[in-house]
C-alpha cells in the first residue's frame, strides 16, 4: 500500500473512500455533534500508525477499530452513557420515540458505548459477527454478548410503562 | 413513521436509528480528505525531527566505530605471519616455519618406521 510509504496522496484517496462509513459509524457512538471531528482524529491517528499495519487487505477492519477507540474514550469523557435509572430520572428515552420523531440520541444514551458500536456495526452495517470481532478487537462471543444486552436494553426501554419511574 | 405504525417499537427503533445514522456528513469526503491532509505535515514534522536525531545518533555511532576500529588496528601487535614459500629445504622429518622476517621456528618430526616412541611400552 502506497500510504504505508508514506505517500500522503494515496492516503487522501482512502480518507475520501472510508470517510463517510466512518462519521455514520462515530456518529451513533460519539453522537452527532462530535461525529465528524472523532472520524478526522481517527484518521490522523490511523495515518501516523500506518506503518504497523501488516495486512492491507485488513485496512478497512484496522482504521475501523481505531476510530472506534477513539470513539470509547471520547464517548466515556463526555460521559453519553448514562444508566438506564439515570436515564429514567433525567428524561424518558421512551418518549423518544413519538409518532412522528425518533431523538434517537436519547435512547442511545442508555447503551454502553461498545454496545452503540456493536449495534451500529450489525444492524447499519449489516457486518457479520466475526468481521464485527476484528474490527473492535474483541471476541466474537463478546459481540454477541454486546449485542444481547443492547437489544435488551432497548427493549426495556422502548416498551411504555416497563421501566419503574419512566414519565408517559 | 405513521401513527398507524404497528411495527414493534425497537423495529421502528433501529429503523429511525439507521435514517439517523445514515445522514450525510457535513463534509464531503473531498472536504474531509483535503482537512485531514493539511494536518498530516504536522505529525510527518513532529516524526521528521526524530528521524532527523535518529540519524544524527547513528552517524555519530558509525563515525565512533570507525575511528576506534581504526585505532585499535594500529595499536594492536602485529599477528604473526607463516612464510612457508621462503623456508629453505629442509631434511626429512624437519621444517622450518617463518613467523616473520626474524623469527623461524624449526620443528624436527620422528618418522614412524624408526620403532616405537621412548616410554611407549607396546
Amino acid at each position: 500500500m502506497r500510504a504505508q510509504d508514506g505517500d500522503a496522496a494515496a492516503f487522501s484517496c482512502l480518507v475520501e473512500r472510508h470517510w463517510i462509513p466512518l462519521v455514520h459509524f462515530a456518529r451513533s457512538v460519539v453522537g452527532d455533534a462530535e461525529a465528524e471531528d472523532c472520524a478526522q482524529d481517527g484518521l490522523v491517528i490511523a495515518w501516523s500508525k500506518l506503518a504497523a499495519l501488516r495486512e492491507p487487505g485488513a485496512f478497512r477492519a484496522w482504521l475501523l477499530r481505531t476510530v472506534a477507540r477513539l470513539a470509547f474514550r471520547r464517548a466515556r469523557r463526555s460521559a453519553r452513557y448514562v444508566s438506564i435509572t439515570e436515564a429514567a430520572d433525567t428524561q424518558d428515552p421512551a418518549s423518544a420515540v413519538g409518532p412522528e420523531t425518533v431523538d434517537v440520541e436519547a435512547v442511545l444514551s442508555v447503551l454502553a458505548p461498545r454496545q452503540r458500536a456493536v449495534m451500529h456495526l450489525t444492524v447499519i452495517e449489516s457486518m457479520s459477527d466475526s468481521d464485527i470481532s476484528a474490527a473492535l478487537g474483541i471476541a466474537a462471543a463478546s459481540v454477541r454478548s454486546h449485542r444481547r444486552r443492547a437489544r435488551e436494553m432497548l427493549r426495556r426501554v422502548l416498551q411504555p410503562g416497563s421501566v419503574p419511574g419512566v414519565k408517559k | 413513521m405513521s401513527p398507524n405504525d404497528s411495527r414493534d417499537p425497537e423495529d421502528r427503533f433501529l429503523e429511525a436509528w439507521k435514517h439517523w445514522a445514515q445522514r450525510p456528513p457535513r463534509q464531503s469526503p473531498a472536504e474531509a480528505a483535503a482537512a485531514v491532509s493539511r494536518r498530516l505535515p504536522l505529525r510527518q514534522q513532529r516524526r521528521s525531527w526524530w528521524a532527523l536525531a535518529a540519524a544524527a545518533a547513528m552517524t555519530v555511532t558509525v563515525a565512533l566505530a570507525v575511528h576506534w576500529s581504526i585505532f585499535v588496528r594500529r595499536a594492536a601487535p602485529p599477528r604473526p605471519t607463516i612464510n612457508l614459500q621462503e623456508s629453505a629445504p629442509m631434511s626429512k622429518g624437519e621444517v622450518l616455519i617463518w613467523l616473520d622476517d626474524e623469527t623461524p621456528l624449526y620443528m624436527t618430526f620422528q618418522p614412524p618406521e624408526n620403532g616405537p616412541a621412548p616410554g611407549n611400552k607396546s
